[in-house]
């Protein structure tokens, strides 16, 4: 009997397995889902006439970029903002970009552009982008993206469709203009005894309010500390959070500032003539304003008693033209690492670098000073032998750290200004060079 | 025993019915699908003087799964993209077809692949890389962007790279010549710690670089580079200097005579598998170093 059950079992099973009881979740193959849906984000991103605008901030610490994008259907993109680097190869570049989909929709720019340059700054930890998810649309339809290669939390980036008239929110007069202020900068106003302190970092577009004096004698002033993120709209700077304090019984209140005439004036700090640019502007309280480099900074004067070593890789090393000298120093001082400054570490005063042999141990080679500080202005003398700390390969060319001492001290001073909370730069008005240094704990 | 064997029948035929009674009938016979021509002028350039000739595609436009996903990097700039393919044809295709048997030689051991990377691969660390290895799969160059044929450093670079790769090929084809663990079999280091070498040290080891002694595979592409781009090759690896005994210099000569060894070696094995003589194509390239 139990045989005969079986028997059967197996004959139900024979019937009922031919049921095409198949249920497809979707209607079509995947392939053609993934096809449609690139093509609708694609059809989407090409829409507008005038293309989305974006006000990019690579990350929360930074301040940002209005970008336009006009998107074509035979894959390329236009880009226009106002990022001068490269002599305004960013104001105004097309390039290709694909839509892919892999657990989304991506969104690449696929050759090197606006937002790759910004990804390569500070060995690619500046942590812009140039690969998006696609996230939403909103009611409004406005597409929201979200950088693919952040760690957490992960930019959001917001494309709103512009208008003809949105090209005027790039700040392309002025942003290389503003590249001529290459240190700390001084604000006067025209009309009342006031001046305000602040230092621009171009890249990063963060600004740092430092000192508020009077304009008659820059020794009586208070210190502010206002850091913050700014962005360039048309011919103005306007900062994310404004500069509002009292000082000698008046407000002092500055949200943006419209740059208007740029000129040259003549200045004697170093051995040879040099000019430097005075921007003339108003205050967004309209208030009329002069700017022109400072070299003094108040919280630049921290240096001495910071800490007792600066680090930094050689990378960070930038010339005259804001180019990193890192390969430079590399191919001059072979193994050359990081440069360092001791800073009365253990009594020790000295500045070189670290330098990798090729055997993979390291060796610093470094120059004793003594030093003179007013404030955030050094004056450094040198020792004229090299010092060598642990076994260094004698292949290495010691006598081109010199070279390198030099360019930070040209004319007898180094300015040093606070650029945040973890570097410190110093700079040489004479060479036009400057190294960015990490505190070190 | 009949019933049984009724039995054993029946569940084996119903077995089959159910391991076959799902399957629809399916078209087998689908067309492929047409990948249009690109609009793109780079695309185009590629296709005509690397892909229908050799067959090798040059992926220039970036894609994320040709890099560690733990590196970060740049895409090439447009621009580079032509000067590199005429880079990569003077002095990597053309040394290769132009030489006795090399046309063949090239066709058919060319990778399939060329990745174009913009920058540096930047480590977590803070590092730099300048090259990849991929075994001879697919051959990565980075720093494109930085191309600059009056660079010497950064050319020899480049060539270096471009050679190591090609020459993984002929030990995956054809293995590595007779004997070559022989040579110089104390002279290779423990996984991850080639780096500690000097080149001096590698070289009195029996091996053209430091690279070289991370694995048989490795030396014999790097021999194959060095022997390719390095103008001073022959003074450098091969020919013996006068030395007082006990001395570096010495030491360096007993790695050379190693060295003289190996570079016969990959000689008679390029020669013997493909009927090229590399000594042909690197005078070639070298002529165009000049």
């Amino acid at each position: 009997m139990k045989k005969y059950i079986l028997q059967f079992g197996f004959l139900l099973l024979v019937l009922v397995s031919c049921k095409d009881d198949e249920q497809r979740i979707f209607d079509k193959p995947a392939d053609e889902r993934s096809a449609e849906a690139i093509a609708e984000l694609k059809s989407e991103l090409t829409r507008p006439p005038f293309g989305w605008k974006i006000k990019y901030q690579p990350e929360n610490e930074t301040g940002s970029y209005w970008v336009l994008l006009k998107f074509e259907n035979n894959n390329e993109v236009r880009i226009q903002s106002d990022l001068p680097q490269n002599d305004g190869e960013f104001f105004d570049q097309t390039i290709t970009y694909r839509i892919d989909s892999s657990l989304g929709l991506e969104l690449i720019f696929e050759s090197y552009s606006f937002f790759s340059y910004l990804f390569e700054q500070e060995q690619a930890t500046l942590l812009a982008e140039y690969e998006f998810n696609y996230a939403s649309k909103t009611p409004n339809n406005e597409l929201v993206f979200v950088s693919k290669t952040d760690p957490a939390p992960r930019t959001t980036i917001l494309f709103q469709e512009a208008s003809e008239a949105d090209v005027a929110l790039l700040g392309q007069a002025i942003s290389p203009n503003l590249q001529k202020f290459p240190s700390s900068c001084r604000l006067s106003y025209n009309s009342r005894n006031a001046a305000v302190y602040f230092s621009l970092d171009h890249l990063r577009r963060v600004a740092a309010f430092n000192w508020v004096s009077l304009k008659s004698d820059e020794a009586v002033g208070q210190a502010v500390n206002v850091l913050t993120g700014y962005y360039l709209r048309g011919d103005s700077i306007v900062f994310e959070q404004p500069l509002d304090v009292t000082f000698n019984g008046a407000r002092v209140y500055i949200k943006s500032l419209l740059l208007t005439t740029i000129e040259e004036t003549p200045v004697n700090i170093c051995p040879e003539p040099s000019t430097a640019p005075i921007y003339n502007g108003l205050t967004s309280l309209n208030e009329g304003i002069r700017i022109e480099t400072s070299l003094y900074d108040n919280a630049g004067a921290a240096f001495r008693t910071t800490a007792d070593i600066y680090a930094a890789p050689v990378d960070y090393m930038f010339n005259e033209n804001g180019m990193s000298m890192g390969a430079q120093v590399r191919s001059d001082i072979v193994g050359a690492d990081w440069f360092l400054v001791y800073n009365n570490s253990g009594g020790l005063n000295a500045m070189g670098f670290l330098v990798e042999n090729p055997d993979g141990s390291t060796a610093i080679v470094v120059k004793e000073y003594t030093a003179t500080y007013d404030g955030n202005v050094i004056e450094f003398t040198f020792a004229d032998d090299v010092t060598i700390f642990r076994p260094l390969d004698p292949r290495t060319n010691v006598a081109n750290v010199q070279n390198y001492l030099d360019l930070i001290t040209a004319g007898g001073k180094t300015y040093a200004y606070r650029v945040n909370q973890y570097f410190f730069q110093l700079y040489n008005p004479c060479s036009g060079w400057r190294y960015y240094v990490q505190i070190i704990q | 025993m009949k019933n049984r064997l009724n039995y054993i029948t029946l569940l084996v035929i119903s077995t089959v019915l159910i391991a076959t009674s799902c399957y629809k009938d399916e078209e087998v016979n689908k067309p492929i699908k047409e990948v249009p021509l690109s609009d793109d002028v780079l695309d185009q350039y590629v296709q005509e003087n690397f892909i229908d000739p050799y067959g090798v595609a040059v992926r220039f436009k970036y894609v994320d799964r040709y890099v560690d996903q733990t590196k970060r990097v740049t895409p090439p700039r447009r621009e580079v993209v032509i000067p590199m393919l005429d880079f990569l044809t003077s002095l990597w295709v053309e040394p290769f077809i132009e030489a006795e048997n090399g046309d063949r030689f090239f066709r058919d051991h060319v990778p399939a692949e060329v990745i174009f990377i913009g920058s540096s691969i930047y480590n977590d660390d803070g590092t730099i890389t300048l090259g990849t290895a991929d075994a001879g799969a697919r051959i990565t160059l980075t720093e494109v962007n930085d191309i600059d044929l009056n660079n010497k450093q950064w050319i020899i670079r480049q060539l270096g790279t471009i050679y190591h790769e090609f020459a993984h090929i002929m030990h995956q084809r054809y293995n590595l010549p007779p004997n070559w663990q022989q040579i110089s079999p104390n002279g290779y280091t423990s996984s991850g710690s080639w780096y500690n070498l000097s080149d001096s040290e590698a070289l009195q080891r029996g091996f053209v670089s430091p690279y070289g002694t991370s694995s048989y595979n490795e030396d014999f592409a790097e021999l194959v580079a060095f022997l390719l781009f390095d103008a001073n090759f022959f003074d450098t690896y091969i020919n013996d200097k006068t030395c007082a005994p006990g001395t570096v210099c010495a030491a360096e000569n007993a790695g050379r005579a190693l060295l003289r060894r190996k570079y016969n070696a990959v000689l008679s094995h390029y020669k013997q598998n493909t009927g090229v003589d590399l000594l042909e194509v690197r005078a070639l390239i070298q002529q165009k170093l000049q």
